[in-house]
């Protein structure tokens, strides 16, 4: 870690148990959303990714990873990842950049036209759970339309329909429609690779380290309190054991992440961010079982903050793909890679080039 | 926010020409090679390899010329190391000298010591092994008997070690032994002798595994002498020297390569029309293995920098050994068979081989439950 990402984990770690302090907020309700919006606007984390001409940090994507890490580490109900995503897809294909929280989507269905009279482009299709779809101003799409890819830009207000969704922890996960909505803009992409997904992808494999390593803290913590048969929890090798593979699964996930980031920061990073989503979901059955098994009754009750991790954890690991999509891009990546080639493959994409 | 640090460390591009090297040479060299001895990795005994990976200067890569070392970076050697696993290189002849008890000899060993094997190890010639468990000390190392009294100029070594792995073979055992008692702390009072094997009083025998090999082995030590400057360090400093040396043992590589040869076997199996399931099964593994690798990667990036990384590295060892353990029988689960065998012979031979071989993976070098106290202690529970 550079000193900037020092400086800005330590301001961001700040901010976020500031807005924590009262319990959880409620963002689904959009007057609460925007409140907060502004607090996070404040300190223009949003921007960490944005060039400084365009009024940004200038900064890479594993200074993201430390924010990212943050919102998982706090539980922070809000699109902040996503709009640093969006912002930073905008940015590097020319796109304009909104000042407003962005939120992040795949579109199905989608189909565009092109508005003679108005001479606007217009989109229709479905986008599910779309991360504050309702409460986000802004939505930034994949979305393939006749066999080509776009970017496509869209004020969330011109949905003709929207149906609010709550993820296990109470996160907004929208469903919006749109019919002949007009876009912001629109993009046409070289790649397939639908980098919404890939960069969602890595955003939630972060926060699931983030996520881990506050189940870990809390268990942690916990078991040093908690005392049975005159001595604490911590003392019992049983217990001990648990959270050292707890904490082992923890570790992984960061440094995939954080790997994933680092070659994100070099280029294509398909293949790592994939393994790095992979890693980090297959890290949460095992380590949410531990972290609830330690805490005894007292975590399971909906007053203990344990469930703040544990069902976001529950949640993110089918988002931005579960670990069957992962793993059967990776399989395929690997078959067309071949057995003679797989370990040259893996170090020519590690090396420093 | 956490004891431990995994920050993301790449290798320099210069590794590349390095790369290219060891890959050319180990075409060359492992050409006769079955897939089953590439499956041994660094339980693969070979001295014409050693030797001849001595000539390349690719044993003792990081220490001083003066005594035959090649003066390259620890991350140099990361790189030769990798290599040769990933290509199923029989490196067990020179491996523990090279990894630990070169390492051991140059930090604290005697002048004498120095110059009577480091050069030889570096040849590929001489071959160490580690003189640590007993039949009655397994994990709780600190409880061994083996003991040393004084004799003229020297020491007289009484007692006998376990599991010693190629004690057939090897020339020098570092041994640990007891040279005195403090009834208050256990771990004072041990030190650490070198000990010729070719000595009068050594009787060694071979253990066969149930691979049906030998590749460790039981030593008995009567009335052995061993001369003062074969005193590895300090007198009772033995059980610090002994935590250095694991330290050593526990961070590399080999952590996670062990079941690396039967993935690519899986990978030639399911080449033409993969199901869904295999796919499945290769996509898990290349995220675990792409991890560890980048975790191991992170722990040599702080080694490099001469920082510690003791937690680190047993969280990677531990984690390294599930997966290599795990592999053999995931891969067992998923492969496509007629009549009980896959499309392949090798992959077949491969497969049961490392079946047997992998249990072993989180018992050597420290037990899953030694390791994870150790993680436990680094988070504050004990
Ligand atoms: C292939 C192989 C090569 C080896 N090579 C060498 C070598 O070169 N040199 C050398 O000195 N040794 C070597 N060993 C020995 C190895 O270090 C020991 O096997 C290991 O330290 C465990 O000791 P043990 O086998 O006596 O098991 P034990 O200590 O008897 O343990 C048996 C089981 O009980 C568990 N256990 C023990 N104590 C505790 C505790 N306090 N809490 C919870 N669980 C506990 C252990 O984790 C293990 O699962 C080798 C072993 C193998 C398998």
């Amino acid at each position: 870690m550079n000193e900037f990402t020092d400086i800005l984990t330590t301001s961001v770690d700040r901010l976020f148990s500031d807005l924590m302090a009262n319990g959880m907020p409620e963002t689904y309700e959009k007057p609460v959303f925007d409140q907060l919006w502004r607090a996070i606007e404040d300190l223009g984390i949003s921007n960490l990714l944005l060039s400084e001409d365009n009024g940004g940090f200038g900064g890479g994507w594993q200074d993201g990873f430390a924010i990212f890490k943050q919102i998982g580490f706090h539980a922070i109900p809000m699109p902040i990842g996503e709009t640093i995503i969006a912002k930073k897809l905008l940015q590097d294909c020319n796109m304009p950049i909104p000042d407003s929280a962005i939120t992040i989507g795949t579109a199905h269905t989608a189909s565009i036209q092109h508005d003679k009279s108005s001479d606007q482009i217009l989109f229709s299709g479905d986008v599910p759970a779309l991360p504050w779809g309702v409460a986000a101003p802004t939505a930034l799409f994949h979305c393939k339309s006749q066999g080509e890819c776009y970017f496509a830009l869209i004020a969330t207000s011109h949905a003709s329909t929207s149906a609010q969704h709550l993820n296990e922890a109470n996160e907004s996960r929208d469903s919006l429609s749109f019919v002949n909505a007009p876009l912001i803009d629109l993009k046409k992409l070289d790649s397939s690779s639908n980098q919404v997904l890939v960069a969602g992808a890595l955003l939630k494999a972060a926060q699931i380290a983030g996520a881990l390593e506050a189940a870990l803290q809390l268990s942690v913590q916990y078991v040093q309190e908690r005392k049975q048969f005159g001595r604490a929890l911590s003392k019992f090798q049983a217990i001990q054991h648990q959270i050292a593979l707890l904490a082992e699964h923890a570790a992984a996930a960061s440094c995939a992440a954080n790997s994933a980031c680092h070659a994100y920061d070099k280029g294509d990073a398909d293949f790592e961010i994939a393994a790095a989503k992979l890693r980090a979901n297959r890290a949460i059955g095992e380590s949410t079982s531990i972290a609830h098994q330690v805490h005894g009754a007292i975590g399971f009750t909906q007053e203990h903050r344990l469930h703040h991790f544990t069902q976001r954890l529950w949640s993110w690991r089918g988002e931005f793909g579960n670990d069957r999509h992962w793993a059967n891009y990776l399989g395929q990546q690997l078959v067309q890679i071949g057995q003679t080639n797989l370990w040259k493959e893996l170090t020519n994409r590690s090396d420093a080039r | 926010m956490t004891n431990y640090d995994f920050t993301p460390f790449e290798l320099p591009h210069h590794v590349r020409q390095l790369r290219s090297e060891v890959r050319a040479f180990l075409k060359e060299a492992l050409v006769d090679y079955t897939p089953v001895q590439r499956a041994h990795t660094w339980t693969g005994f070979d001295s014409e390899f050693s030797r001849k990976l001595g000539q390349q200067g690719w044993i003792g890569m990081t220490w001083p010329k003066k005594y035959g070392g090649h003066e390259r970076s620890t991350l140099e050697r990361y790189v030769v190391v990798e290599e040769l696993l990933a290509a199923g290189a029989p490196v067990a002849a020179h491996w523990i000298a090279d990894r630990q008890s070169g390492p051991q000899i140059l930090r604290f060993g005697t002048e004498a010591a120095r110059q009577r094997f480091i050069p030889a190890v570096a040849k590929g010639e001489l071959y160490f092994c580690i003189g640590m468990s007993e039949p009655n000390s397994g994990s709780d190392l600190a409880s061994i008997s083996t003991h040393a009294t004084r004799t003229d100029g020297g020491w007289l070594i009484n007692g006998s070690k376990i599991w010693t792995t190629i004690v057939q073979h090897a020339h020098v055992m570092i041994t640990l032994v007891r040279t005195g008692k403090d009834e208050n702390n256990r771990h004072a009072g041990l030190s650490q002798f070198l000990i010729d094997l070719n000595s009068p009083g050594v009787t060694r025998n071979g253990i066969t595994d149930h691979t049906g090999e030998v590749h460790f082995g039981e030593v008995f030590l009567d009335n052995v002498f061993v001369s003062d400057d074969m005193l590895l360090g300090q007198l009772g400093d033995g059980w610090a020297q002994v935590n250095a040396e694991l330290a050593l043992e526990r961070s590399g590589p080999e952590r996670y390569l062990s079941s690396y040869q039967l993935y690519e076997h899986f990978l030639g199996e399911i080449q033409d029309e993969p199901s869904e399931l295999e796919l499945n099964l290769a996509g898990n593994i290349a995220a675990e293995l792409w991890t560890l690798r980048q975790m191991s990667l992170s722990v040599t990036g702080k080694l490099a920098t001469d920082k510690s990384a003791i937690l680190e590295a047993t969280i990677v060892k531990d984690l390294g050994a599930c997966f290599e353990q795990q592999l053999p029988h995931n891969i067992q689960a998923a492969l496509n068979t007629e009549n009980n065998s896959p499309s392949s012979q090798s992959t077949a031979d491969v497969l049961s081989y490392l079946l047997k071989a992998s249990p072993s993976f989180s018992l050597r070098g420290g037990t899953r439950e030694i390791l994870r106290g150790i993680i436990s202690k680094g988070l504050g529970l004990r």
